[in-house]
């Protein structure tokens, strides 16, 4: 039996993933990106955003801690309301859209929300962890990245924000 | 035996174990990485019943109807914040009917069962709670429970920690758990006047896991468990039928160690749209005590023929060695080497036919 | 007996990993959902986990790890 559970044990071992080559960070050009909203009513690439701080959030609906952050986005929003340089955008990863439709349709949000359901954008950052959102420059350069979300974490991106203006 | 009446006790309450399944083992909860986002509360009715005894098994004497049981159960999940949640389980049992009290020859000299009668009515509650604390790549899970009937009593407490590794591929687990537990028979002593009227029980749990994403519709699981026993673990309700020795007890071992092996397998189907759940679980019980389970080393399944050799010789180590090498040859074989050693000796076939040495000194 | 059986886990494991690929965080849709988790039902699964341990004094094994979304 323990001949066995060696097996087991070294197969298992055998199994472990590796990292990935590439992550996305602070210093670091954003990569480009293209994609169509979730609704499909225009298309946004990052030509479109130059000039503004972006900020860029990676989401899905199987995720809890994305869905808790995505009504507080609207607020991060609001506060910067009034100004035409700041960007709230999120990019939705789900393999089936109509599951992040369904929760979009739940919860009152007025930032755009892009749909890339083939994965390619958030291959291109490198993202890590779920959700993990990104502040870029002006000059399209990555000045924070954070990973996962909290309550209150909202503020320390806002603040983020609020260095680059 | 004739003495035994057809109206047996009616406060004959069966051992139900209460020192029931410790928390490591029920809270499978992957290492989410998170609290859930609100409060939650399930509740579930059960009521089952237990297989009535087939009539070539029953002795007659006694009820045949064995147990039914009810059981109410409530689950309460409170995120207390983001890296803390607690979980709070309680159980409400109810069993009612007939007990196994212990196992006689009929005519034939075949085995039967002598039941008690179906007037066993009892309760069991319990309650347990447990903290997931979410620390980075770490998850702790510290949780504290008991357990209560009318004769036995259990507190537990224990903690497992779950690390994943970079890539959240891989999940590594451990934990350890302990439970001590109290039983109080609270049958008629003047039914039994020989069983215990307080005993302690102690176990002891360990376990170490691996978790595997395979793909992004497979994952897999493995542990490995080692629980040890020690303390008062016979039934003081039942009893060892014993033709020279009426009214013999249940007499266990003092102390057991049982090892556990295994091995989960959750893969998606996007044709079925559901989830096919492969489980698979190994059990082995190793005892150094000459009347315990045994394994066959060459099947490692447990061995068929003579159930228990009681051996007499000069030196303990001969007398051990000679009846384990007994049980492992078989029924017919093993009967044959006994005699050919000259040593007195008793054996119990899995018939319960009891043959050995006569006149004993 | 026990050649056999670490052959066919050894084969059961090679076939299960030729699908073994690297899963990226935002592929983890279907991991996550309630059906993969080890326990779907966990009231169910603590009822049965008793009604083992009560009856057939088989206990454990169940030290759960890994799978789930992977959020932080």
């Amino acid at each position: 039996m323990f001949r066995i559970i060696q097996v087991l044990l070294i197969s298992f071992f055998c199994l472990l993933s590796s990292q990935f080559a590439y992550s996305a960070s602070v210093g670091d050009n954003a990569p480009s990106f293209r994609a169509r909203t979730l609704n499909g009513a225009e298309t946004i690439s990052n030509t479109d955003l130059e000039g503004k701080v972006v900020f860029v959030d990676f989401w899905a609906s199987w995720c809890p801690p994305c869905l808790k952050s995505l009504p507080e986005f609207e607020n991060l929003q609001s506060s910067f309301s009034g100004r035409d340089d700041v960007v709230v955008l999120a990019i939705n990863l789900d393999e089936n859209p109509q599951d992040a439709k369904d929760f979009i349709n739940k919860i009152n949000v007025t930032y755009k929300i892009l749909a890339d359901k083939d994965g390619a954008i958030p291959e291109s950052f490198g993202v890590n962890a779920m959700p993990t959102s990104y502040v870029i420059d002006k000059s399209g350069v990555i000045r924070y990245v954070h990973s996962g979300y909290k309550s209150g974490d909202v503020s320390k991106i806002k603040a983020e924000i609020e260095k680059l203006l | 035996m004739s003495n035994i009446k057809q109206n047996l006790s009616p406060s004959l309450a069966a051992l139900y174990s209460a020192a029931f399944t410790l928390p490591i083992y029920n809270k499978a909860v992957e290492a989410a990485g998170a609290p859930d986002s609100a409060p939650s509360v399930s509740a579930r009715i059960s009521k089952y019943d237990e297989d009535n005894l087939s009539s070539g098994d029953f002795s007659g004497l006694g009820d045949q109807k064995r147990y039914d049981i009810e059981v109410g159960q409530v689950s309460i999940v409170y995120p207390i914040n983001d890296t803390v949640q607690l979980t709070v389980d309680s159980a409400y049992e109810k069993m009612s009917g007939a007990s196994p009290w212990f196992v006689q020859p009929d005519a034939q000299n075949n085995p039967v069962q002598v039941m008690s009668s179906a007037t066993i009515d009892d309760a069991r509650f319990d309650a347990s709670a447990k903290l997931d604390i979410y620390k980075g790549k770490y998850t702790i899970s510290p949780s504290v429970g008991f357990s209560t009937e009318k004769d036995y009593q259990a507190v537990f407490g224990g903690v497992s920690v779950a690390r994943e590794l970079d890539n959240k591929s891989t999940t590594l687990r451990a934990g350890l758990a302990a439970s001590f537990d109290e039983v109080k028979p609270t049958d008629d002593p003047s039914i039994d006047p020989g069983r215990p009227d307080k005993e302690d029980k102690e176990n002891v749990t360990g376990f170490v896991g691996i978790g595997q994403v395979i793909n992004k519709n497979t994952v897999v699981q493995s542990t490995f468990t080692v629980s040890h026993y020690s303390g008062y673990l016979s039934d003081p309700y039942k009893l060892v039928f014993n033709s020279a020795q009426p009214g013999l007890r249940d007499n266990r071992p003092d102390d057991r160690t049982q090892y556990i092996w295994s091995a989960q397998l959750r893969r998606w189907s996007e044709i079925f749209n559901a989830a096919l759940h492969a489980d698979y679980r190994f059990y082995m019980t190793i005892e150094g005590k000459r009347y315990a389970h045994i394994l066959n080393p060459k099947t490692g399944w447990p061995i068929e023929g003579l159930s228990a050799v009681s051996e007499i010789a000069s030196e303990c180590l001969i007398a051990g060695s000679c009846s384990t090498v007994a049980m492992l040859k078989g029924e017919e074989e093993g009967k044959s080497w006994l005699e050919d050693l000259k040593l007195p000796y008793i054996c119990i076939d899995n018939k319960m036919h009891i043959e050995g040495t006569t006149n004993i000194n | 007996m026990n050649k056999i059986l670490s052959c066919t886990i050894i084969l059961l494991v090679i076939s299960l990993t030729s699908a073994c690929t690297t899963v990226k965080p935002w592929e983890r849709g279907t991991l996550s959902k309630k059906e993969m988790s080890w326990s779907p039902d966990p009231l169910a699964n603590t009822l049965s986990e008793h009604i083992y341990f009560a009856k057939e004094a088989a206990a454990g094994g169940y030290g759960s790890a890994g799978g789930g979304c992977g959020c932080n």
